[in-house]
């Protein structure tokens, strides 16, 4: 039988759309959010649909924050078989008006939370041989484009932490899986003015995740598969055409 | 008068042979670090072969510390024409009891500390429209590989990091550079228990020189040693189902030494 789900920046976007997949498949989901408004209704969504959920706000950034929303959904739902580190943020710059303290924040919830979130699942799932670790970076691990400064390395760090990771608790039987899809349309990319190719649907998205968390097996997930490759490839390119013609496209947008 | 080039993470290692190769270059040498007394040595030495520095303690952990540091360096040795954001801790990470105490600690000083570093002389330079960035990354970040899972993201950060602005500079007259170094011989590496360092160990004051003349000629990156750099561009297209079993049969016990 499925276990309990736990699911950080679970509000809305891909997390809610996971959230509702995953309940889909039997799995008790806990809901971890800063919004509690939002998170209430979700819940009640859920369980009206028949699923167990219940829902903890949190800071995912905050060490102390998780880790108490993490007790109280364990307390709830049971042991989190589960940890689906989600949250998320997103905001561009420009180097002439750079504000550090926003690509700071951006590195602490993107990276510290997911961590956080992995942190304080790790050893009750290490304890008992068995878990899951399933991180949302971003196809942006692969490549950093212009402006996107602190979330380029923030989904870099998360992808790069949790591969790491993967090795070290293989032998540990908790499973790492790292997902790093393209464009989704949520919230963080509706202000997008730029074209967003392969842009999908968060609920497509989290319907290929789950099946993934289902087979239980870890490794890195980056879909569309075209994103990957065109990315990895963008590596053969010059730089100096590569970067201008990057700039461009992004800033596409900009004149309509 | 020269120009000003500031390094953060100034008073030993990389850092320290940073400030002696620039000085000779003939920048006046800015030097931020944690340890006043450390700082005001290298000061002693780059002025004993007649170059001008100056320098202020503090911690690339906060922020409002270092932008002052840094505001203090300009005013006395005006605005900062090149900057090397080098300040970085190597520590090991057991995934099987996380600390995230020692993730933070990682985190925020080699990949926080980058991004605070460069951001509080980015906007200034970026309008007078001339400067060089470099940071002091790492091999370790092309490649994930197990037991350093920290000190491999916030590597991977800077580098990404560098890769964004680099594309937001690219003929701006702003140059950003990646020094992404191997092993280097330097209190943070620690020699293997029969003595011995890691292949390819290089010298300080080698890979300080070489860094400098890769930022002042406004290069992408600078990967060295290259057999390391091939090794570690090659591994990195592998995937890590591959890699996995390959490094445990190569792994040496105990954990492995921290490149950069």
């Amino acid at each position: 039988m499925p276990g309990h789900v736990i699911i950080t920046g679970a509000s809305v976007g891909i997390g809610a759309a996971l959230a509702r997949s995953l309940a889909r498949a039997g799995y008790s989901v806990g809901l971890v959010a800063r919004r509690q408004e939002l998170l209430e209704a979700l819940t009640a969504d859920l369980t009206r649909g028949g699923a167990k959920a219940a829902w903890a706000v949190a800071d995912v950034s905050d060490e102390g924050s998780m880790r108490a929303a993490f007790t109280a959904l364990e307390e709830a739902l049971g042991p989190c078989e589960v940890m689906i580190a989600n949250a998320g943020i997103l905001s561009f710059q420009r180097p002439e008006t750079f504000d550090a303290e926003v690509a700071v924040n951006i590195l602490r919830v993107n990276v510290e939370g997911a961590i956080n979130a992995a942190g304080v699942a790790l050893p009750g799932m290490v304890a008992r041989g068995r878990g899951q670790l399933v991180v949302i970076s971003s196809s942006a691990a692969l490549r950093a484009l212009p402006g996107w400064h602190a979330y380029a390395a923030s989904k870099s760090a998360v992808s790069s932490f949790f591969r790491s990771l993967a090795f070290d608790l293989a032998d540990k039987g908790v499973s790492v899986l790292v997902v790093q899809p393209g464009f989704v349309a949520t919230d963080m990319t509706a202000n997008n003015r730029f074209p967003m190719p392969g842009t999908m649907q968060a609920s497509d998205l989290a319907e290929g995740i789950v099946a993934r968390v289902q087979s239980g097996r870890g490794g890195v997930m980056t879909t569309p598969w075209f994103m990957g490759l065109a990315l990895g490839l963008s590596r053969l390119i010059p730089g100096f055409l590569f970067d201008r013609a990057a700039r461009w496209f992004l800033r596409l947008g900009e004149t309509r | 008068m020269g120009q000003h080039a500031l390094i953060v993470g100034a008073s030993s290692g990389i850092g320290a042979a940073l400030a002696l190769e620039l000085a000779l270059e003939g920048y006046d040498v800015g030097l931020i670090a944690r340890r006043t007394d450390r700082l005001a040595e290298v000061a002693e030495r780059v002025r004993a072969r007649g170059g001008v520095a100056a320098y202020r303690a503090a911690d690339v952990n906060d922020a409002a510390q270092l932008k002052a540091a840094i505001a203090a360096l300009e005013e006395v040795l005006g605005p900062v024409e090149v900057i090397i954001a080098n300040a970085g801790i190597g520590e090991n990470t057991d995934a099987a009891n996380l600390d995230l105490a020692h993730v933070r600690r990682v985190l925020r000083t080699n990949l926080e500390g980058v991004v605070l570093a460069i951001g509080a002389v980015l906007p200034a330079m970026t309008q007078r429209g001339h400067g060089h960035i470099g940071a002091v990354t790492s091999i370790a970040g092309m490649r994930p590989i197990p037991m350093i899972a920290a000190y491999g993201a916030s590597k991977a950060g800077a580098s990404a990091f560098l890769e964004a602005l680099r594309a937001d500079l690219r003929g701006s007259g702003v140059t950003v550079t990646d020094l992404c170094p191997g092993y280097v011989k330097t209190d943070m590496l620690k020699p293997q228990e029969s003595g011995a360092y890691p292949p390819f160990t290089m010298d300080a004051g080698d890979t300080a020189r070489r860094m400098v003349r890769a930022l002042l000629a406004g290069r992408d990156s600078l990967v060295f040693p290259w057999p390391l750099a091939w090794m570690s561009r090659f591994a990195a297209m592998l995937p890590d189902a591959l890699i996995g079993p390959l490094l445990r049969r190569l792994a040496p016990k105990p954990p492995p030494a921290l490149p950069g």
